[in-house]
C-alpha cells in the first residue's frame, strides 16, 4: 500500500486522485478527533472539510521526512481549538494547574463495593457524556492515544511537547475522566462500588 | 506496593506502557488484591470503549466527494515547478487578471483574425447556444475580484438574487463603442473565471486566441440591455465556440439529502447531465438526482426566471412515484444557465415534493 507520505508528495505535485486516497484514509479520524474538540456533529463535518482544504493548501509546509499522520492531527487540533474559540470564549486550561485544582481526587470520600459491576453498555454512555466534559487539552490527548492509537512521540509532535510530558498528561486525562464518571454516578444516587479515587 | 500507590500506575498499566520492575510489583500486589484487580478490570474496560468510541456519529459517505470538488487546484502554492499555469496558479487573483488582460488584448488587436459572425437577434444567444462559461469549483469571485462565499449557493424553493449589471465589469468589445471601431468582435473575458484552475484558465483564453486566428472563432453580440446579456456581461465568460461551452454541473453538489440515503454513484454522463444516486439501505430504496443543464428553455420563461429560481414543484400524474422537475417551474438559474432538476425515487409524492424543496446546491 502506498505510503501516506507519498501519497502526500503527489498529491503536491497536483494529483488528486492521491489527495483523494489520502482523504479516504484520514477523513474518520481526523473527524473523530475535531468531533472529540468541537462536540457537535454538523461543525464538526465542517471543521473536518477545512481541515483537508488547509491541508491541501498548506501541503507544501509539510516535511516529507517526517510522518503526515502527526501532521495533519496538528492542523485538525489547531482548527478545532480555533472553532472552538470563534463560538465561545475557551480557556484553554494549563494541565498541571487544572489538575490540581479542578481534578484533584478525594480519597475520603473512597466508598468501596467491589461486588458491584459496571455495565459496559452503560459505562459507554458514561463515558461519552464524561469525555465531553473534559477540557479540550484532555480531550485531545485522550482521542489521540485511545481512538486514533498515535504513539507518545506521535503525540508529541501533534501537541508539540516531549514525550514524558504526553505521559503525565494521558494518565491526569484519564484519573479526570474517571473523577467525572464517579461523580455523575453519585450525583445520580448511583452507590459507587468502585473507589471515586481512582 | 500498596492501593494507593497502585493508582498512581494503574493507567500505565493497563496500557502497558509501565516499566518492567513497576509492572512486577503491580503484579504482585494484583495477585492478592481482589479490589484493585476490579480497577483494572474497569480500567481495561474504559480504554476498549475509548478506542471504540462509539460515541462519535459516522461522517457522511459522500464527504471524500465534496472535498474533492471543494478543491481548487490552483490554490496549491506548491513547490515550484515552473510553468505559466503554477504562475497562474499562485497568482491567480492579481498575476491571473493581468494575463487573461493581455490574452483580451491580443485578441483584440489582431489586424484582420478575426471574421465574426454576428447574431442578429441578440435574443438568439441563449437559444442558439450554451454561453460558454466555467463553474466554478471553489469561491466565486464578486464583481469586485473578492470572494462571496456565499454567492454560489442555491436553493430549491428559494429566491435567490441575481446578480446585477455591472458596467465596471462589461468586458465586451463593441463594435459601437469608439475606441473599437475597427473592430467589431465580440469578446469577453470573465473576471470571475480567474479563480478557477488557472491551467484550464490558460487553455481556454488561448484556445480561444487560437480560434480567432482561425477565423473559426463564434463571436457573439450580447446586448447589455438584454436582461439575459445584462447578466451575461456581469459574471461569465464567453471565449469559446460552441463545441467549447462547458459547464461544470458537478459544482451544483446536492445538500441536505436526508442522512439515511447514502451516496451510490456520481455519473457524469455528459457535460451537460450529472447524475446522483442515492440508497437507503434501511429499505433498499434509491434516491436519483439528476442535474441538467436545460437545452429546451425558451427564452421568455428564461428571462421570466431571471429574477431568480422558484423552485415549484410540477409533478406528472401519470407517473405515480416519480417527480420530474424538467418544467420551468422547476428549473434554477446557475451561472447564466438554466439548470433543471429531476429527482426520482420511490416514495409518496408529498414527501419526494418536501424532498425537493429541502434539497439545495452549491
Amino acid at each position: 500500500m502506498t505510503s501516506d507520505e507519498l501519497l502526500a508528495s503527489r498529491s503536491l505535485n497536483g494529483d488528486l486522485d492521491a489527495f483523494e486516497e489520502l482523504v479516504n484514509r484520514f477523513k474518520n479520524r481526523v473527524f473523530a478527533l475535531v468531533y472529540r474538540i468541537v462536540g457537535q456533529q454538523q461543525e464538526a463535518e465542517d471543521v473536518t472539510q477545512e481541515v483537508f482544504l488547509a491541508v491541501y493548501e498548506k501541503l507544501y509546509q509539510y516535511d516529507k521526512n517526517k510522518k503526515f499522520a502527526p501532521w495533519i492531527f496538528r492542523i485538525a487540533t489547531n482548527a478545532s481549538i480555533s472553532a472552538l474559540r470563534k463560538k465561545k470564549k475557551v480557556v484553554l486550561l494549563n494541565f498541571e494547574e487544572s489538575y490540581s485544582s479542578i481534578y484533584e481526587l478525594n480519597y475520603s470520600s473512597i466508598a468501596t463495593d467491589p461486588h458491584l459491576m459496571f455495565e459496559r453498555q452503560e459505562l459507554e454512555r458514561e463515558i461519552a457524556s464524561a469525555i465531553m466534559k473534559l477540557p479540550e487539552n484532555y480531550r485531545i490527548v485522550i482521542t489521540l492515544r485511545y481512538h486514533l492509537d498515535l504513539d507518545n512521540q506521535e503525540i508529541a509532535e501533534v501537541l508539540g511537547i516531549s514525550r514524558e510530558n504526553v505521559e503525565v498528561r494521558i494518565h491526569r486525562a484519564r484519573k479526570a475522566l474517571r473523577k467525572i464518571i464517579l461523580q455523575e454516578k453519585e450525583e445520580r444516587g448511583i452507590k459507587i462500588g468502585l473507589s471515586a479515587n481512582r | 506496593m500498596d492501593c494507593q500507590q497502585i493508582d498512581d500506575y494503574i493507567w500505565a498499566y493497563c496500557d502497558g506502557t509501565l516499566s518492567p520492575e513497576l509492572t512486577v510489583e503491580l503484579d504482585e500486589h494484583l495477585n492478592n488484591c481482589h479490589y484493585c484487580r476490579k480497577m483494572v478490570d474497569l480500567c481495561r474496560m474504559e480504554t476498549e470503549i475509548l478506542a471504540a468510541a462509539p460515541d462519535i456519529p459516522p461522517l457522511n459517505d459522500d464527504f471524500s466527494r465534496r472535498v474533492i470538488i471543494s478543491l481548487n487546484p490552483s490554490t496549491v502554492p506548491s513547490a515550484p515547478r515552473g510553468g505559466l499555469f503554477s504562475f497562474l496558479g499562485r497568482h491567480r487573483y492579481g498575476l491571473g487578471g493581468a494575463v487573461a488582460a493581455a490574452v483580451l488584448l491580443l485578441a483584440l488587436y489582431l489586424p484582420g483574425m478575426m471574421e465574426p459572425k454576428q447574431f442578429e437577434d441578440t435574443a438568439e444567444l441563449p437559444i442558439k447556444s450554451e454561453s460558454a462559461q466555467i463553474a466554478d469549483n471553489q469561491l466565486p469571485l464578486s464583481p469586485n475580484g473578492e470572494n462571496d462565499e456565499y454567492g454560489n449557493k442555491l436553493m430549491m424553493g428559494k429566491e435567490v438574487p441575481q446578480a446585477e449589471s455591472s458596467p465596471d465589469m462589461d468586458y465586451s468589445v463593441s463594435g459601437s463603442e469608439p475606441d473599437h471601431q475597427g473592430s467589431s468582435d465580440e469578446l469577453f473575458i470573465a473576471m470571475r473565471s480567474l479563480n478557477n484552475d488557472a491551467k484550464e484558465i490558460g487553455t481556454q483564453a488561448l484556445n480561444a486566441v487560437e480560434k480567432s486566428r482561425n477565423k473559426d472563432a463564434l463571436s457573439r453580440h450580447v446586448d447589455p440591455h438584454s436582461p439575459v446579456s445584462a447578466s451575461t456581461i456581469d459574471d461569465t465568460t464567453i471565449v469559446m465556440n460552441e463545441e467549447e461551452s462547458k459547464l461544470d454541473l458537478l459544482a451544483l453538489h446536492p445538500r441536505n439529502i436526508p442522512s439515511e440515503y447514502q451516496l451510490e454513484k456520481i455519473v457524469n454522463a455528459s457535460s451537460k447531465a450529472v447524475s446522483y444516486y442515492y440508497l437507503n439501505p434501511d429499505n433498499n430504496e434509491s434516491l436519483e438526482i439528476t442535474i441538467a443543464i436545460s437545452d429546451s428553455m425558451e427564452l421568455e420563461k428564461q428571462e421570466s426566471n431571471l429574477a431568480g429560481l422558484d423552485g415549484v414543484v410540477e409533478t406528472e400524474d401519470n407517473v405515480p412515484h416519480d417527480i420530474l422537475l424538467n418544467s420551468t417551474k422547476t428549473s434554477i438559474s446557475y451561472q447564466d444557465h438554466l439548470i433543471s432538476i429531476m429527482l426520482k425515487a420511490k416514495m409518496p409524492m408529498e414527501q419526494l415534493e418536501d424532498l425537493t424543496k429541502s434539497i439545495s446546491f452549491e
